[in-house]
């Protein structure tokens, strides 16, 4: 009896022991992947071919032992592997055959498109992105203009950063209030969401006259239709989106200029904005919209030909820098709305949004026609400007000074 | 079961009877040649027993028998407290009316330790321990006279435990020194010692001691309940206690602390703790013994409170690394590379690209490599010393990265892994055998794996007790008034309640002056 009762609890453990030991054999590792069986995609670019309307899609991959601190490679630290077909994941899978690695694309920075791909709508196109969890929703998105998407991860311009896409990330990081940067989740919160449409970054070469060498550029904005690539805005533009639009702080800084009267220019640096959108509704008037926007600034540059012999001179100076700023900021943002309305009849400021979050139920009624209603909706824009600091001078640098 | 029994542990030795002391019987008898005769039937022919016979100079010329251990006995303790009174004033003092032997112990010895038996067992195991017997013609009583040598280390620094401030004193093989260094810094007679032999070969003499009213009289109790228990043949080394008395027989955490420095001990014994010293080794026990108190040195209560706080810090993410380094860099590289930020990811790769192993195997290996080394730099001679630190510093180090087998990221892992590790020493060992664990789970599973099997070690320790003491007290249980001595150390003024958790609760502040 005893010695039966031992087999048995023998018999069992050993096999408990079998199972836990296949566990480990055969279930794990499924998803294991070595280093060396990777390929990292740092950016991809997306094209058409104009003529069979095939997609292109370029892939930047890393080529790590290049980029190894103990002997450093002469060959590039990056190849680019193009690939043609009709859907993303099938250039994808040709793109790994290429190159032999598997795809790994969680490190993905950049992906430009065409401005061909861009009017076809992007919501299809990066559907398995977001079906199969690819690429990470942070990556930026931006279009190319007046080139092929591709150029920008072959064409070495100067930069710091060894790998293209490290310098395109850096300069979508580093950007400034006149360009607009959005990443893929932003674009599909504003393409997928009512009563507004989206903006992405654009990338160009720019090549002044009396230099040699070009420069890739990241200004201006790229204007959807729900999810339809539109048209361009321009620097001023994307700034006057900026200031309206967008939440972060670091976005909306930046300097910019502003004409006086006499001829000489000052600039001034944003510290902090507060835009807000007012939609009044009043029963079956047509619906009117205010923008208020309180800017705090800094008087960073005065190229002026004069010199101040009061304070009192100084505070009237001040004060027609304030004003002078507030009509052409208010001009820059009205300029920008009736370019929305009439050119590219796209609500890239959020109109229909501050209805829907305001009154849902008119909202509901006028969103079937609102793409109409929009260009012709009325809109006032209130601009303050304060100035907190002009900076450690008093008046400007002129010769003579003691 | 007997057949099992066999074949993992081999047959149980069978005892020879004549071995076991406790088995000598018979009473001394009034004849000496026969009392010298039993004894040499006992001792048989070792050389090292030793007899001095010669007659007593009194009246009666009694003959008078020594016996002792040569090399257990002071020679001169012999020579100045036993033959010298017995050889001059024997002959000046007059004849004793009635025995001898009384009057040899009241008169003529000059000795602190003094006892009167009867049997031939107390007779040999006084002989055993260094004592000398004294027989006389006639007489059924003989007198043990303490006369044992102390051969001694002297008082050295532990190897195992320097410190930078703080008492330099270790405790040495000797038992007797090592009680008198606990009461050095202890002057108070509640700090108690109880003697108790065991091994039934080796008759080691193993010391509790406590101070009482501080220590819990139910965890007192039980340390003697246990070691009343053991049953060994022979205790060696306080190690052989260790396992005979500690909770969770198969668990690889240590449940009873060990130290060499005595201030330690006495701190542990004021807290309430019980030590148990064993003759020979230097290494005393202390029970309970909790999880936090491996992480907590005399040194932190002898600097300032805020650098020993985050020394303790230190010592906790050390742990924390010297187990989890190795199995994250597995588990991220092999399985979720979209966590290693892109600039470090690319330096891995790099490293990695002419490797031909896989990430995990190179862990282990590179893991087994170091722990080889450790191995042989432990156990060769001095002499060859060097030679192993040169070869080690080859095999983990820059030839093998050069040769193109390991990684560099993979060396800084075995480095940081293997220097972290010897922070907190007293988990060194364990915290070897839950890397492998983890390190074959996460090259399997991934973060998973690595999450599955840190809940195991996790609910392992949980479930620890040490003396019916939780594991992890004062964190499971929580009791927050015992935070204040682990992770943070605060300012001694606020440490003047003893912990709840090892002392007896009397409601007073364990002042030992009752």
């Amino acid at each position: 009896m005893m010695k039966s009762g031992h087999l048995f609890i023998r018999k069992r453990s050993v096999k408990i022991v079998a199972v836990f030991l296949s566990l480990l054999l055969l279930t794990g590792c499924w998803d294991r992947l070595e280093l060396t069986e990777v390929g990292i995609i740092t950016a991809l670019a997306i094209d058409k071919n104009p003529e069979t309307g095939e997609y292109i899609l370029s892939a930047q991959y890393l080529r790590p032992a290049a980029l190894s601190a103990v002997a450093p490679s002469p060959v590039e630290p990056f190849i680019v592997i193009t690939s043609k077909g009709t859907t993303v994941s099938e250039l994808i899978r040709k793109a790994d055959q290429n190159v032999g690695r598997n795809g790994f694309y969680a490190h993905n920075k950049v992906v430009i498109v065409s401005e061909e791909v861009a009017k076809d709508g992007l919501l299809n196109l990066f559907e398995t992105f977001q079906r199969d969890k690819r690429v990470r929703s942070y990556v930026w998105v931006a279009v190319a203009k007046g080139t092929m998407a591709r150029t920008f991860l072959e064409k070495k311009v100067k930069s710091i950063a060894s790998v293209p896409a490290n310098f395109l990330n850096s300069l979508f990081i580093s950007a400034k209030t006149d360009a607009v940067t959005h990443n893929l989740l932003n674009f599909y919160k504003k393409s997928l969401k009512e009563g507004i449409d989206p903006v992405l970054g654009v990338l160009s070469f720019d090549k002044a006259e009396e230099l040699e060498e070009e420069s890739i550029k990241l200004t201006g904005g790229a204007v959807f239709q729900q999810d339809s690539f539109v048209g361009f805005l321009n620097e001023t533009e994307a700034m006057a989106y900026n200031w309206v639009r967008t939440e972060s702080t670091n976005k909306s800084q930046g300097t910019f200029k502003v004409p006086m009267d006499d001829g000489s220019i000052i600039s001034l640096r944003l510290i902090s904005k507060k835009a807000k959108i007012i939609p009044t509704i009043k029963g079956e008037e047509p619906i009117t919209f205010t923008i208020e926007l309180n800017q705090e600034t800094q008087l960073v540059e005065q190229v002026a030909n004069r010199k101040f012999t009061s304070n009192q001179e100084v505070v009237e100076y001040v004060n027609k820098v304030k004003e002078t700023t507030e009509k052409q900021v208010e001009e820059d943002i009205m300029r920008l709305v009736e370019k929305t309305q009439t050119e590219l009849r796209s609500d890239i400021l959020g109109f229909g949004e501050t209805i829907h979050k305001k009154n849902p139920k008119v909202w509901h009624k006028i969103k079937e026609n609102w793409q109409e209603n929009y260009p012709n909706t009325k809109v006032e824009v209130k601009v303050n400007v304060t100035i907190k600091n002009a900076g450690l001078i008093k008046g400007e640098l002129a010769p003579g000074e003691q | 079961m007997n057949r099992k029994r066999k074949l993992w542990f081999g047959k149980k030795s069978e005892k020879s009877p004549k071995t076991e002391i406790e088995q000598i019987k018979g009473n001394i008898h009034g004849n000496i040649s026969d009392n010298k005769a039993a004894l040499q039937q006992i001792f048989h022919q070792s050389t090292d027993i030793k007899y001095r016979e010669f007659n007593l100079p009194l009246q009666e010329q009694k003959k008078v028998l020594l016996c002792y251990l040569e090399g257990l006995i002071n020679a001169e303790s012999i020579n100045k407290s036993i033959m010298e009174p017995i050889l001059e004033e024997s002959s000046h003092s007059e004849s004793p009316k009635a025995e001898v032997i009384p009057f040899i112990q009241n008169r003529i010895v000059h000795n602190l330790d003094v006892k009167e038996v009867t049997n031939l067992k107390d007779m040999v195991k006084g002989i055993l321990v260094g004592k000398t017997v004294i027989m006389v013609e006639g007489s059924t009583v003989a007198l043990v006279v303490n006369t044992i040598r102390y051969e001694s280390r002297g008082i050295e620094e532990p190897d195992t435990e320097s410190t930078v401030r703080g008492p330099r004193e270790g405790f040495n093989e000797v038992l007797k020194t090592n009680t008198s260094m606990l009461r050095r810094i202890i002057k108070n007679p509640n700090l108690r010692f109880e003697d108790m032999q065991i091994g039934e070969l080796t008759q080691t003499t193993v010391r509790i001691g406590y101070v009482d009213g501080i220590a819990k009289d139910d965890i007192v109790k039980e340390v003697k309940k246990r070691l009343k228990a053991i049953q060994s043949d022979s205790i060696l080394e306080s190690g052989y206690i260790e396992q005979f008395i500690r909770d969770h027989k198969f668990s690889p955490f240590p449940t009873v602390g060990n130290s060499e420095k005595p201030d330690k001990v006495a701190a542990k014994l004021l807290e309430g703790r019980v030590a148990i010293l064993c003759d020979g080794t230097p290494f005393v026990l202390t029970v309970p013994f909790l999880f936090i108190e491996a992480l907590q040195v005399p040194e932190d209560y002898y600097n300032n409170y805020l650098f020993t706080t985050f020394i303790r810090f230190i010592r906790i993410i050390s742990l924390f690394l010297t187990i989890y380094t190795a199995p994250l860099f597995v588990a991220a590289s092999t399985f979720h590379q979209e966590m290693v930020p892109t600039l470090l990811l690319t330096t891995m790769a790099a490293a990695e690209e002419k490797v031909p192993f896989p990430i995990m195997l190179e862990a282990i290996l590179m893991l087994i490599v170091f722990q080889l080394l450790r191995e042989a730099g432990v156990r060769m001679p001095r002499p060859v010393g060097s030679a192993i630190s040169i070869v080690g510093a080859l095999v983990i180090g820059e030839a093998t990265v050069q040769a193109g087998l390991v990684g560099a990221p993979m060396v800084i892992v075995v480095a940081l892994t293997a220097i972290t590790g010897f922070v907190v020493t007293v988990y060194n060992g364990v915290s070897i055998l839950i890397r492998y664990f983890l390190l074959l789970l996460a090259g399997t599973f991934g973060l998973y794996g690595l999450l599955m099997g840190s809940l195991i070690v996790i609910t392992h320790v949980c479930s620890l007790r040490s003396f019916g003491i939780p594991y992890l007290t004062p964190y499971g249980p929580i009791i927050l008034k015992e935070w204040k001595d682990f992770p943070f150390r605060l300012p001694i003024q606020f440490m003047k309640n003893k912990p709840k958790s090892t002392t007896k609760n009397t409601g007073s502040k364990g002042d030992v002056y009752r």
